[in-house]
């Protein structure tokens, strides 16, 4: 029996090279210091990942994409299909974990400019992918098609029918049509299960290559520190010691999901009704709570110029520079200390944790 | 290689003639699909929608019902004088319908919280612009609400 196993062993090694494999990983070494921690938001950001690409295509056998039969299909779903709820509970709390793991390795790697040479485009790759969970988590909280994502919908849709010039096609784009409606539904099902998630696969693919390429960026105070110290900053091997954190970690991470899920199942609202008003109190999921927050502080009109216009041009313009980190952080880039870098990232971090908090309790 | 009389040399020829048809090809592909994604025609707004007397009289003083116009939600008030006044229900900011407030006699979006006043003026919070107004005239039995009002805000469509 134990030669048997060593022949498959031994004939899968020759066909599929794994033995290679773990070589590599046993080389590749993980530095070792106080922000090591960070480097875990990856895996974790791969397992739900893989998770919702598990979930997701299950609840598409019972999913029916139409304005008509959308909200009654998640209906059943929920209470007629066997453990429709449990799936779609992971679903969602996995897609909310997502965005909030996304957040963590956003700022976490914004913080300690992890964007520095050469590693580029896996910050613009990384910045990609999280603009993309952010579309996904939006897309999927409005297929249900009931009134919250009635609202979400034309909220969502009509700012950026705010950009000069594109906005209108962009809005006609994303609602097909002039209003919010049965297209608008559909198109937001094409580009949540099948637009963004190939999208998404795809990038992912160019930024997991990317990291292994260059490995862990050390922050540059370790980096430093080691140098005048004239030590060298401790490494371990990936394999075994990361893999075995990761798989805790997931472990702990699935854990987590399914208390979610069975605790708190993710909730229906009531069915659309066009004619209705906006309910009082009516939110946006609370990874948008800032951008909603935001919206609601700005006066109708800064300078002359209409305040939605001025909020939404604002925001993008703080994207634009976050996306570009790497090429106007020049003194980063000379691997020199950033104070203005560092500042815009605190302040980036608390006007988002603060908005969000407010959004939610007030 | 160029001869004299040539303006560029011909390899230079076979790549712009590469690269152009390159470029044709990907038209060829980019508009049938930009076509495709932008096919909605808009709908045009009809000119007029009517309600009967009957469903008008069940309207209390103070109190508002909706309405459906074209594809634009609509809002007719009966104020407590009795008059008639009709609005777009769609918010001015971004695009919430909007509820008839009895008590303070203001028109609500909670989306963002933004107020307009009876006659749908933007009074306080992010709406930019008043609520479009519609005309509302009796004609026999039935009400005629044309909209939007001549010189009024113009109704946002996309």
């Amino acid at each position: 029996m134990e030669e048997q196993n060593i022949q498959v062993k031994k004939a899968l090694d020759e066909r599929l090279m794994l033995g290679a494999l773990i070589d590599l990983a046993r080389k590749k070494l993980v530095p070792v210091h106080k922000h090591t921690i960070w480097y875990y938001m990856g895996a974790l950001l791969l397992i739900l990942f893989m998770i919702q690409m598990i979930t997701g295509p299950i609840l598409l056998f019972y999913y029916k994409p139409a304005a008509e039969t959308a909200y009654q299909s998640v209906a059943e779903i929920m209470v007629k299909v066997p453990y429709g709820w449990l799936l779609r509970s992971v679903h969602h709390w996995a897609s909310n974990l997502m965005i909030l793991v996304a957040f963590v390795h956003f700022f976490s790697t914004f913080l300690v400019k992890a964007y520095r040479r050469p590693r580029e485009f896996a910050w613009l790759t990384g910045m990609v992918m999280f603009l993309l969970v952010l579309f996904l988590g939006y897309t999927g909280y409005t297929l249900p098609f009931d009134e919250r994502a009635f609202f979400a919908l034309n909220v969502g849709t009509d700012m950026p029918g705010a950009i000069p010039v594109v906005g209108a096609y962009v809005l006609e784009f994303l609602r097909g049509g002039a209003q919010v409606g049965a297209h608008t539904l559909n198109r937001f099902f094409a580009l949540h299960v099948g637009v963004l998630p190939l999208a998404l696969l795809a990038v992912l693919a160019i930024h997991i290559i990317l990291v292994q390429m260059h490995g862990m960026s050390i922050p540059l105070s370790i980096e430093k520190k080691a140098q005048q110290e004239k030590k060298k900053i401790p490494a371990k091997p990936m394999f075994p010691h990361f893999v075995w954190h990761d798989a805790v970690n997931g472990l702990v991470l699935v854990g987590l999901l399914f208390t979610l899920a069975v605790c708190m199942p993710s909730e229906l609202g009531s069915i659309i009704d066009y004619l209705k008003p906006a309910p009082v109190g009516v939110k946006p999921d609370w990874f948008f709570l800032w951008v909603y927050q935001i919206l609601k502080w700005i006066p109708t009109y800064v300078l002359g110029i209409e305040g939605e216009i001025v909020g939404i041009t604002g925001l993008a313009m703080v994207a634009a520079v976050i996306f570009c980190a790497p090429f106007v952080d020049w003194k980063s880039q000379r691997n020199e200390r950033s104070p203005l870098f560092t500042a815009f990232a605190v302040i980036s971090l608390t006007v988002f944790l603060v908005c969000t908090a407010i959004g939610f309790f007030f | 290689m160029k001869i004299k009389e040539s303006l560029l040399s011909r390899r230079d020829f076979f790549t712009g003639l590469i690269y152009g048809s390159l470029c044709s090809i990907a038209a060829y592909i980019a508009y049938p699909v930009a076509r495709f994604l932008f096919h909605e025609k808009k709908l045009p707004l009809p000119k007029a929608v009517t309600m009967t007397m009957a469903d008008i009289e069940k309207l209390a003083p103070n109190s508002s019902a909706y309405f459906q116009y074209g594809y634009l939600p609509g809002i007719l008030v009966r104020t407590e004088s009795g008059d008639l006044k009709a609005f777009s229900a769609k918010c001015t900011h971004l695009d919430c319908n909007v509820n008839y407030n009895s008590d303070t006699k203001t028109f609500h979006c909670a989306c963002h919280d933004g107020y307009f006043d009876i006659n749908g003026k933007n009074i306080a919070g992010p709406p930019p612009t008043p609520l479009p107004a519609f005309t509302v005239k009796q004609e026999g039995d039935v009400m005629v609400i044309t909209g939007p009002e001549e010189g009024g805000e113009k109704i946002k469509t996309a």
